[in-house]
């Protein structure tokens, strides 16, 4: 880091403190945007539960539970990656900082191909949902409507487990040109904000989908 | 030592949490997950999504107290994000408020009709014959008109509420689940079509399936080629008044609640 001091924050900050403190804000506002958008699903997902009771208890044993337990697993254990990828960064150690990122990126590779086995299954057993349910082992009327559930709320979050590794990617593409340290390090921050919400919505799916009902 | 340590002073630096916090923090997430998946296996029936909700709930405060650093945060960002539950909160109470209020839908068992047609007149009539669709055309319109209205359009007033819609009669013929000969149409009355809103009608006598079929071919855009085949079926149920059974679907169907919500 040759710049001078004042290149650290952009002009229309009074230091980088300040851009750290605004940014952060921001952040925390669009994670509230982001809980708002599950949170329909969720609502949603507790109605047609409330009225279908029958229905979701038979529906959710075609899950695996043991997948997306190992899922949860893994998105908690990139959690824990991310996070330290930040207090390395406080502490001035870029390398360390780097391979956490990297830990958290492989951490986000697995869960999709543990989702992309998961999807496999359900298509082939005629599980997609609206027209293209085929299935016939289900006995209750209406099964369809848990897998619309099933795939739009998984699906929205496997977007986001993408978009995330995609900030997780940009992060470490700037981390390597030197552009973070102790005292600047703000935008690791908020991809690491933006991957706890990622784990958090997953943390409440799993029993949702999986296990509950 | 626990002090925000985010003033708007310029000099001030990044509380630094000890390593060890995450790492216990991890801890606790995994034990939690290991205990909601335990837990899944015994049945407390309506205690269950609790159980598991209270869980998440745990897990998911301790993923923004640490990981999130909420823990160390200023207020203002505390109450940012803790709107968002408020907002979801106010969401979830109107949400059940409503839901909870309402009559929940009762799935209608199938009754048998009024016997239209009995087995000895059955016999009597010819398969295919105006009379034998006419008297099925009395049990359609009891029957399976709410769902696949009375033009076989598939356009009942139940249908709109129901996944998958109820088959247009009209339609073209390769969509048809169990095909549209009159053996095809005749075992998907006697076992319904699982996964959806078709229930079984195996309570219906066979003599008034059979009329049924009847009348529901008379909205066939195309006839299926296999005529003969259906009159030797025809004959085989005239024979032993039996015909096509099997494991049948549940006779009941969702169609009072749907219709309930299309007339509101």
């Amino acid at each position: 880091m040759s710049e001078s001091h004042a290149a650290d924050h952009a002009h229309h900050f009074e230091s980088v403190e300040h851009e750290f403190d605004a940014g952060k804000l921001g952040m925390w506002l669009f994670l509230v945007t982001e809980i708002m958008l599950f949170g329909g699903l969720f609502v949603g997902y507790g109605i047609f539960n409330y009225l279908y009771p029958e229905m979701f208890r038979e529906a959710h044993h075609e899950l695996n539970k043991v997948m997306g337990a190992f899922n949860t697993i893994v998105l908690l254990v990139s959690s824990l990656t991310m996070a330290l990828a930040i207090a390395f960064i406080q502490r001035n150690d870029v390398k360390k900082s780097k391979l956490m990122l990297i830990i958290t990126f492989l951490c986000a590779c697995t869960f999709l191909v543990v989702k992309y086995f998961e999807y496999s299954a359900k298509i082939h057993h005629g599980l997609l949902p609206g027209h293209f349910f085929t299935n016939t082992d289900l006995q209750s009327a209406n099964a369809a409507l848990f897998f619309s559930f099933y795939f739009v709320m998984t699906g929205i979050h496997g977007l986001h487990v993408l978009i995330g590794m995609a900030c997780i990617a940009w992060i470490y593409w700037r981390m390597n040109r030197g552009d973070f340290n102790a005292h600047k390090f703000g935008a690791v921050e908020f991809v690491g904000l933006y991957w706890h919400i990622v784990d958090l919505i997953w943390i409440f799916l799993f029993p949702l989908l999986y296990l509950v009902v | 030592m626990e002090q925000n340590s985010h003033n708007n002073t310029n000099k001030h630096t990044h509380h630094l949490v000890p390593f060890k916090v995450y790492v216990v923090t991890l801890i606790a997430l995994l034990i939690l997950t290991v205990l909601t998946v335990g837990v899944s296996y015994i049945d407390f029936g309506k205690g269950n999504i609790y159980v598991s909700m209270g869980i998440a709930t745990i897990k998911a405060s301790l993923v923004m107290l640490f990981f999130m650093g909420l823990r160390y945060d200023n207020n203002l960002n505390r109450a940012v994000i803790l709107s968002s539950f408020g907002g979801l909160a106010i969401f979830f109470f109107y949400a059940a408020a409503d839901s909870w209020t309402r009559e929940k839908p009762k799935l209608v068992e199938v009754k048998a009709a009024a016997v239209a047609i009995s087995l000895d007149e059955l016999k009597k009539l010819e398969l295919g014959s105006a009379e034998l669709a006419s008297k099925g055309k009395e049990i359609y319109n009891v029957n399976c008109a709410s769902c696949h209205g009375t033009e076989g359009k598939g356009d009942g007033i139940a249908a709109a509420a129901l996944n998958p819609h109820p088959r247009n009669f009209h339609g073209a013929l390769s969509d048809w689940k169990n095909g549209a000969s009159a053996k095809a149409i005749y075992v998907t009355l006697a076992n319904g079509i699982p996964g959806t809103g078709m229930a079984s009608y195996q309570t219906l006598p066979v003599a008034d399936r059979w009329a049924l079929v009847h009348y529901v071919r008379t909205f066939l855009s195309e006839k299926p080629a296999s005529a003969s085949g259906d009159a030797k079926y025809a004959a085989a149920i005239k024979a032993d008044g039996i015909g096509g059974s099997g494991p049948a679907v549940k006779a009941t169907i969702p169609i009072d609640f749907a219709i309930d919500r299309m007339t509101k």
